[in-house]
C-alpha cells in the first residue's frame, strides 16, 4: 500500500472519528462482553481448581459397609497411581447451640494428613478432643460461633458409639474445599440437610474403625478438577481400588468375623463361667439357708432351756427369800421384846439415878451442872491466873528489888510485895475452896455423863439391831425387787429371743423365697445369655463381604454443584456474548458499506490512477481493522477486569469461594479477537466487494438511486389519500430502502431483546419470593417433632404452639425428604402427605402456572411440581417411584403437575401412601401459619417438649433474597451492556442514516423545508423503525429470556418463566428513549448539512 | 498502425430492461504526440469515449489498440496495470484526495508508478510550489485542478486524458490550464486529449474529433494549431 494510501487512511479515521470511536465502541463491548462473560467461567473453574489443589481436596472418596481399619489404608497405599489415602470417621449429630439446634456432621482430622486441608481463618488448632473447629462459612450462612460450647447429641441416643465427647468447644474457624457450596447435601439422620460442619481431633471419636478413605490421585492437580481430562485420568485409579474392593472387603469381612468370633467366644466364656458361678453361688446360698435353719433349731432349743432354767433359779431364789423374811421377822419380834424392856425398865431407871445426882448438887439439868462447872472452873482460873499474876508480879518486885536501890521505891515495892503476899494468901484460899468446890461437881457430871452414856449405849444397841433388822429387810426386799427384775429381764430376753426366732424364721421364709426367685432369674438370664449366643453364632455365620462403594468428586455435592455452575455459565457465556457479537458485526457492515459508498468517488479516483481492488479496499480494511484491534483489546482488559469478578462475587454469595484467580485466557481472548477481526474484515470486503466491482468511470458517477416504485400501501387509497405529504415519503423510503430498513430493525430488535432478556431475568428470578413464599406457601413454618410421639403428645405439642403468640393456624401431617425416580433419573423431593384435599390447600395455594384449571388431591395419584415433571420428564398420568419413610420404593400415578419454585415438592394422601407402602404414614411435622413472628418466637417453640426442630422461611426467604441479590448484580450488568448496545447502535445507524441521505437533505433545505420538517423527515422513519424494530425485539427477547433461565436454573428452582408486562413495556421505552435521545443529538447534525456543499454534485 | 486506435467501439449500457447505447460504433485514431480535442455537445458520448480510452470502463464491442496493446482485450488486472503505468487522468471536478496535501496528492500517483517524474519539480511545474502543503479545501479551483495535472503528469503516462478539464474554472484560469496542458504536450512529446464542448477551442488541437450521437461526426487535422493564448472566447 502506497505511503499516501496510508495517509489517508489515518486522515479519514482522524476525519470520522465520530464513526471510528463507534465501530471500536461496538467491538469493544462485544469482546469485553464475549471474553469476560467467557473467561468467567474457566476463571471460577481455575480459581476453585486451585484452591483444591493448594488444600489437596480428595480425589476419591470410599465408603464402606463396615467401615475400614487400618489394613484397608495400608493395602490402598500399594494400589498405582495414588498419592496419599488417609481414614477419616465422621457422624451425623444435632447440635445444640443456644437453644438452636443444628445438624452438624463432624469430621475427624489427623494432625499431619495431607488431604482435605482446610485454611484456619480464626482462632486456632485443637489441642484435645474436646476442642473443635467449625464453618467460618460464607454470606448466606456462618456456622457455629467461635467459642460456643456446643452439646452434641443424636435421634437414637447412640452418640456414644460414635463419639467419645459430650460437648465440643469451637476454638477456631476453618474453609474447606470440602464444603464450598453453602448447601451441604443431606445427614444421614432421615435425611434431614446438613447445615454446618464440625473438624475434630481423632481422640474425639470412639470408632475404632474408619468410616470413611479420601485418596488423592498421583498427577491429578496437574490437570482442572472440572474437566473431562481429569474424570478421565481418575477412572483408571477407581477401578483399580474397586478391584482392590474385592479383596480387601473379604480381608475386612474376616478380620470382623475373626473378632466377632473372639467376642463370642468370650462371651461363651462368660457364659460359662457364669453359669458355674451361679452354681457355686446357688449351691452355697442353700448351704447358708440350711445353717441358718439350723441355728434356728438350735436357736429353740436355747430358748427352750433357757425358760426351763429360769423356773428352776427363780424358785430356788423365792425360796431363800422367803426363808430369810421368816429369820427378819424372828429377830424383829425379839428386838421389840427387848426394847420394850429397855424402854420400859432400864431407860427410866437410869433416868431417874441422874435426876437424883442433879438434885444432890443442886442443879435441874446437866446443862446447869455444865454452867456451874465453868463457872467454878472460871473462879479457878481466874485464881490461879490472878496468883500467877501476882507471883509474876513479885517475881518482878524480887527482881527490882534487886536492881533498885531507891528506898522509896524499895519501900513501895516492899509494900506491894506485902501486899501482894497478902492477896495471895487470900487467893489461895479462895482458890482452895472453888477447887473444893469443883470436886463434887465434876464427880455428879460424870455420874451424869456415864448413865447418859449408858441410856445412850443401850439405845444405839437398839438402834443398831434394829438398823440390822431393818437392812435385813430391805435386803430381802431388795432380793425379791431383784429376782423380779430378774425374773423379768429374762423373761424378756426370752420373749426377744422368740421374737428374734419368729423374724429368723420369717426372714428365712424370705430368704428361702428370694433364693427360689434369684434361681429362677439367674437361670433365665443364663438361658437368655445361651439364646443370645447361639443368636450371635447365627448372625456370625451370616457375616457377608463388606461393600464398598468409591466416589470421586461428582457425588461430593458440593463440587458438583460448583461443577454445575460452571457449566451454567459456560452455557450463559455461549449465548449471551453471540448476540452482542451478531450485533457488532451488523454495525460494522452497515458503517463500513455507508462509507464505501460515500466513497465511491474517491475509489474511483484511485481506481483512475491505477490503484488494485485491493489497495483501494484496504483503506476501509485498515479502518475496520484497526477499529476492531483497538475495541479487541480494550474490551479484553475490560471485560476480564470486570465480568469475571462481578460473576465470581455474584456466585460467591452461595458459595464459600477462595480468593479469584484471575489469569487472562489467552486462547479466549485470541479467539474472540480473531473472530471479531475476521468478522469485520469479511463485512467489509463484503460491503467494499461491490465497489470494487463497478468500473472506475462508474464509481466516478454517484449510485444511481433505486428506481421509485410503487408500494403497497399505495394500492389502498382510502389510507393513502390520507397520508400527508412527508408520511406519504417516511412510507415510500422505509419500503424503498429495504437494506437500510432491515439493518435498522434487526439492530434495534436485537437491542430491545437484550434488554427483555435483560428485565426478564430479573423478574423470574425476584418473582420467586413472591409467589412461592407468599402465594403458594400459605404456611408461615414447619416445626419437625421429636421421632414416636404418640398421638396425643403431638396434640399436646400443637396446642401448645397454638397458644403462642402470633399464630393463627396450625396443621399436622407427614412430611420427608424421599428419592423420586423415573428409570435411571433421581430427583429429591419432599413429601407431604396431607389428610385431604381441603388441608391440602389450607396451607398451601395449589395451582397450575399456565392456566387457572383446579388441581384436586385425592387418593389416585400424587401431584407434582413441574420443575420436577421437566427433569423427570413426566406427564399427567406417568409413573413416578418415590421413596416411603423407610426408604421403600414404589410406584405412584402422577394425578397433576403444579406451580412450585423452590425445591421440589410430591403431594398425597394418607390413603394414597398405605395402598403403596402398606403402612400407614407417621404425623412427623407441623405446618404454622403466623400473622407475625416475634422475635422470641422461634426459641419458643424449640423450647416446646416434643419438638425436634423448626425452620420458618423468615430466614429462608432473606436467604432467597441474598442469592437473588447475587443474581440480581449480575442482571444489572446485562442491562447496562444492553443499555449501550443499543444506544451505540442506533446512533450509528442514525449517524449513517443521516450521512447518506445528505443530499437528500439538503435538497430539502433548498426547497423551503424549515429546520422542523427537515427534523421530522429523518425521524419519522427513524421511530417508526425502532418501534418495528423493539415489537420484534420483544419476541425475540421473551424466546431469548427463555432459553437463558433454563440455562441458568439450578435443579432445584424453578424460575418464572414470564417476563412481566412491565418490564415489557420498559424495555420498549427505554429503547425509544435511546432513540430520542439519539435523535436530539442528531438535529445538530441535521443543521450542520450544508445545502451547497452536499448538492455539489461530480456530474 | 497510429498510437492509438478505436475500431468499431461501441458501448451499451444495460439498465434494467432498457439498453442505452452510448457508442455505437467509434472509430477513430491518434498518433503519438498529437494534442487531440473531443467535443460535442452533452451526453454525445465523448466522457464514454475517453472513459474507454482510459482504460476506466470497457466497450461492449470493438477494438481498442494504444501503443500496440489490445486494450479491450485487457483482464481487471491489466487493465489496473494499464492505467497505472500508461494513463493519465484529470477530472473536471478534480476528484482530489481531501485528506493529502497537494503535494502528497501528487504523490500518491508517482508512488505506484513505474518511472514517475520528480513529485516536486512537477509541482512547481504547474506553478504551486508555494502552495503544495495545502489541502484542497485550501486551495482555488484553479490551483486544484493544477494539482490534478500535476498528478497526471508527474506519472509520466503515455496519454494524458482529460475531461473538461476546464469546466470548473474560470475564463483566465481555464486558458492557464490549457496552456499548461499544451506546453507539456509540446515540450514533453505527450499525446494529450482533452474532452470540451467549447467549440471555440478546436483550433488549438493537431486533432479534432467531433462526436454526435455516440459517433464519431468528423475528424479534423489542424495544420497549424493555435497557440490557446491567441483564442479567446
Amino acid at each position: 500500500m502506497s505511503k499516501n494510501l496510508l495517509k489517508d487512511t489515518l486522515r479519514t479515521i482522524r476525519k470520522t472519528f465520530a464513526k471510528f470511536v463507534t465501530l471500536f465502541a461496538i467491538v469493544a463491548l462485544g469482546v469485553a462482553f464475549f471474553v469476560g462473560v467467557s473467561a468467567a467461567a474457566p476463571i471460577m473453574s481455575v480459581s476453585v481448581d486451585k484452591y483444591n489443589d493448594e488444600n489437596s481436596f480428595m480425589d476419591l472418596q470410599i465408603y464402606s459397609t463396615f467401615g475400614f481399619e487400618e489394613g484397608d489404608i495400608e493395602a490402598l497405599e500399594t494400589v498405582d497411581g495414588i498419592e496419599e489415602v488417609v481414614g477419616t470417621k465422621f457422624v451425623d449429630v444435632i447440635g445444640k447451640y443456644e437453644n438452636k439446634l443444628w445438624v452438624i456432621r463432624v469430621e475427624s482430622y489427623q494432625p499431619n494428613q495431607n488431604l482435605n486441608n482446610f485454611v484456619l481463618k480464626e482462632g486456632r488448632m485443637p489441642k484435645n478432643k474436646n476442642e473443635c473447629l467449625a464453618e467460618k462459612g460464607g454470606s448466606l450462612r456462618t456456622g457455629v460461633p467461635l467459642g460456643a460450647v456446643i452439646d452434641v447429641t443424636r435421634p437414637e441416643n447412640d452418640t456414644d458409639d460414635y463419639l467419645d465427647v459430650n460437648q465440643l468447644t469451637v476454638v477456631g474457624l476453618v474453609d474447606t474445599p470440602e464444603y464450598v457450596n453453602e448447601e451441604k447435601g443431606n445427614s444421614t439422620l432421615s435425611n434431614q440437610a446438613i447445615q454446618t460442619f464440625l473438624f475434630v481431633p481423632e481422640e474425639s471419636f470412639s470408632t475404632d474403625y474408619y468410616s470413611s478413605i479420601i485418596i488423592t490421585v498421583d498427577g491429578a492437580k496437574e490437570l482442572n478438577g472440572f474437566s473431562q481430562a481429569y474424570t478421565d485420568f481418575i477412572d483408571p485409579v477407581q477401578e483399580r481400588i474397586e478391584t482392590l474392593a474385592t479383596t480387601q472387603s473379604q480381608v475386612r469381612r474376616d478380620r470382623i468375623y475373626q473378632e466377632a468370633m473372639e467376642e463370642y467366644n468370650d462371651g461363651l466364656q462368660e457364659y460359662e463361667d457364669g453359669k458355674k458361678e451361679f452354681n457355686d453361688e446357688i449351691a452355697k446360698a442353700q448351704r447358708e439357708i440350711n445353717d441358718a435353719k439350723q441355728k434356728l433349731v438350735d436357736g429353740e432349743q436355747e430358748i427352750k432351756d433357757n425358760e426351763e432354767k429360769l423356773e428352776t433359779e427363780s424358785a430356788k431364789a423365792l425360796l431363800d427369800l422367803d426363808n430369810a423374811q421368816k429369820d427378819l421377822e424372828k429377830g424383829l419380834v425379839e428386838w421389840k421384846a427387848q426394847k420394850a424392856k429397855f424402854d420400859e425398865e432400864t431407860k427410866p431407871a437410869l433416868l431417874s439415878q441422874k435426876n437424883s445426882i442433879l438434885v444432890q448438887v443442886g442443879v435441874s439439868s446437866l446443862d446447869q451442872l455444865n454452867g456451874l462447872i465453868t463457872q467454878v472452873q472460871g473462879n479457878v482460873t481466874n485464881l490461879q491466873t490472878k496468883i500467877n499474876d501476882k507471883n509474876t508480879r513479885l517475881q518482878e518486885i524480887e527482881v527490882l528489888l534487886n536492881t533498885t536501890t531507891d528506898p522509896t521505891e524499895i519501900a513501895t515495892l516492899n509494900a506491894e510485895k506485902q501486899a501482894i503476899n497478902a492477896e495471895l494468901q487470900t487467893l489461895q484460899t479462895n482458890l482452895a475452896t472453888a477447887t473444893a468446890t469443883l470436886v463434887p461437881l465434876t464427880q455428879a457430871r460424870d455420874g451424869i455423863n456415864q448413865i447418859d452414856a449408858g441410856i445412850a449405849s443401850g439405845e444405839a444397841q437398839l438402834t443398831s439391831a434394829k438398823q440390822l433388822l431393818d437392812e435385813g429387810a430391805g435386803k430381802v426386799w431388795a432380793g425379791r425387787l431383784e429376782l423380779e427384775e430378774t425374773k423379768k429381764d429374762a423373761l424378756q430376753k426370752i420373749a426377744d429371743a422368740k421374737v428374734e426366732l419368729a423374724d429368723g424364721k420369717v426372714e428365712l421364709a424370705d430368704a428361702e423365697k428370694k433364693f427360689a426367685e434369684e434361681k429362677e432369674k439367674g437361670q433365665k438370664e443364663l438361658d437368655d445369655g445361651w439364646a443370645d449366643l447361639v443368636k450371635a453364632k447365627e448372625d456370625i455365620s451370616k457375616i457377608e463381604k463388606a461393600e464398598w462403594t468409591v466416589l470421586d468428586r461428582d457425588m461430593n455435592y458440593s463440587s458438583k454443584t460448583f461443577k454445575d455452575t460452571i457449566a451454567q455459565m459456560r452455557s450463559i457465556a455461549a449465548v449471551f456474548p453471540v448476540f452482542f457479537f451478531l450485533v457488532a458485526a451488523l454495525v460494522c457492515l452497515t458503517t463500513m458499506t455507508r462509507m464505501v459508498d460515500e466513497q465511491r468517488g474517491q475509489i474511483g479516483v484511485l481506481r483512475a490512477l491505477g490503484y488494485g481492488k485491493l489497495a483501494c479496499a484496504s483503506k476501509y480494511l485498515i479502518y475496520a481493522i484497526l477499529a476492531t484491534l483497538l475495541g479487541g483489546f480494550v474490551g479484553t482488559i475490560f471485560g476480564l477486569l470486570i465480568f469475571p469478578g462481578v460473576v465470581y462475587t455474584a456466585w460467591g454469595m452461595m458459595y464459600v469461594l477462595p480468593p479469584i484467580q484471575l489469569f487472562v485466557p489467552w486462547d479466549l481472548v485470541i479467539l474472540s479477537n480473531g473472530l471479531f477481526v475476521s468478522v469485520m474484515a469479511l463485512t467489509t470486503w463484503f460491503a467494499a466487494r461491490q465497489s470494487m466491482n463497478e468500473v472506475p468511470s462508474q464509481l466516478l458517477r454517484p449510485k444511481s438511486p433505486p428506481m421509485g416504485k410503487k408500494i403497497i400501501l399505495e394500492r389502498l387509497p382510502l389510507i393513502w389519500n390520507r397520508f400527508s405529504f412527508t408520511s406519504k415519503v417516511t412510507a415510500r423510503n422505509i419500503i424503498r430502502y429495504k437494506k437500510r430498513f432491515l439493518m435498522t430493525v434487526i439492530g434495534i430488535a436485537g437491542c430491545t431483546a437484550l434488554l427483555v432478556a435483560g428485565f426478564g431475568i430479573k423478574d423470574s428470578i425476584s418473582t420467586i419470593v413472591d409467589k412461592q413464599f407468599n402465594q403458594i406457601y400459605q404456611y408461615d413454618g414447619q416445626v419437625a417433632l421429636d421421632d414416636d410421639l404418640v398421638q396425643s403428645k403431638i396434640n399436646e405439642v400443637q396446642t401448645e404452639i397454638n397458644n403462642l403468640e402470633g399464630v393463627t393456624n396450625s396443621l399436622q401431617l407427614t412430611s420427608y425428604q424421599a428419592k423420586t425416580m423415573v428409570n435411571n433419573d433421581e430427583q429429591v423431593a419432599t413429601v407431604y402427605v396431607y389428610k385431604n384435599d381441603e388441608e391440602l390447600k389450607s396451607m398451601n395455594d395449589i395451582r397450575h402456572r399456565k392456566d387457572s384449571k383446579e388441581i384436586i388431591l385425592d387418593d389416585s395419584g400424587v401431584i407434582i411440581d413441574e420443575k420436577l415433571a421437566e427433569l423427570l420428564n413426566l406427564s399427567v398420568g406417568d409413573t413416578i417411584s418415590i421413596e416411603s419413610e423407610n426408604e421403600i420404593i414404589k410406584d405412584f400415578v402422577v394425578s397433576d403437575i403444579n406451580e412450585m419454585y423452590v425445591n421440589h415438592s410430591v403431594f398425597m394422601t394418607p390413603t394414597a401412601y398405605e395402598n403403596a407402602f402398606g403402612i400407614k404414614p407417621t404425623t412427623n411435622i407441623l405446618q404454622v401459619v403466623l400473622d407475625y413472628e416475634t422475635s422470641d418466637f422461634l426459641q419458643k417453640v424449640s423450647y416446646i417438649d416434643g419438638v425436634q426442630s423448626v425452620s420458618f422461611y423468615g430466614s429462608l426467604i432473606e436467604n432467597f433474597n441474598n442469592m437473588i441479590n447475587g443474581l440480581n448484580v449480575v442482571v444489572v450488568v446485562l442491562i447496562v451492556c444492553a443499555g449501550l448496545l443499543a444506544f451505540v447502535v442506533l446512533s450509528n445507524l442514525t449517524n449513517v442514516n443521516i450521512s447518506e441521505r445528505q443530499r437528500e437533505i439538503a435538497t430539502l433545505k433548498v426547497l423551503g423545508f424549515n429546520r422542523k420538517e427537515v427534523n421530522m423527515y429523518i425521524y419519522k422513519e427513524n421511530l417508526i423503525l425502532t418501534f418495528i424494530g423493539s415489537i420484534f425485539g420483544l419476541g425475540l427477547g421473551v424466546v431469548l429470556h427463555k432459553f437463558i433461565i433454563l440455562m441458568v436454573e439450578m435443579d432445584y428452582i424453578m424460575f418464572g418463566r414470564d417476563v412481566s408486562v412491565f418490564s415489557l413495556i420498559l424495555s420498549v421505552l427505554i429503547t425509544m428513549f435511546f432513540a430520542l435521545v439519539v435523535n436530539f443529538f442528531m438535529t445538530f447534525k441535521l443543521r450542520k448539512i450544508q445545502m451547497v456543499e452536499s448538492l455539489k454534485s461530480v456530474e | 498502425m497510429s498510437y492509438i486506435e478505436f475500431k468499431g467501439v461501441k458501448k451499451i449500457y444495460h439498465v434494467g430492461e432498457v439498453d442505452i447505447e452510448a457508442l455505437a460504433g467509434v472509430d477513430f485514431s491518434i498518433d503519438k504526440g498529437e494534442f487531440v480535442i473531443v467535443a460535442g455537445a452533452s451526453g454525445a458520448g465523448k466522457s464514454t469515449i475517453l472513459n474507454i480510452l482510459g482504460g476506466m470502463d470497457t466497450c461492449s464491442t470493438g477494438e481498442i489498440i494504444v501503443d500496440g496493446a489490445r486494450v479491450d482485450q485487457m483482464n481487471e488486472k491489466q487493465l489496473t496495470d494499464y492505467r497505472r503505468y500508461d494513463i493519465g487522468f484529470v477530472f473536471q471536478f478534480y476528484n482530489l484526495v481531501q485528506n493529502l496535501t497537494a503535494l502528497e496528492n501528487v504523490e500518491l500517483a508517482t508512488q505506484i508508478c513505474k518511472n514517475p517524474l520528480d513529485v516536486n519539480l512537477t509541482v512547481e511545474q504547474v506553478g504551486l510550489q508555494d502552495r503544495k502543503n495545502n489541502f484542497p479545501s485550501q486551495l482555488s479551483g484553479g490551483e486544484q485542478q493544477r494539482v490534478a495535472i500535476a498528478r497526471a503528469l508527474a506519472k509520466n503516462p503515455k496519454l494524458l486524458l482529460c475531461d473538461e478539464p476546464t469546466g470548473a474554472l474560470d475564463y483566465n484560469t481555464g486558458k492557464q490550464v490549457l496552456k499548461l496542458l499544451q506546453d507539456t504536450c509540446r515540450t514533453q512529446g505527450m499525446t494529450v486529449v482533452i474532452i470540451t464542448h467549447n467549440l471555440a477551442l478546436c483550433p488549438m488541437g493537431d486533432k479534432v474529433i467531433k462526436v454526435k450521437n455516440g459517433k464519431i461526426s468528423s475528424i479534423t487535422v489542424n495544420e497549424n494549431p493555435v497557440n490557446v493564448e491567441m483564442i479567446e472566447w
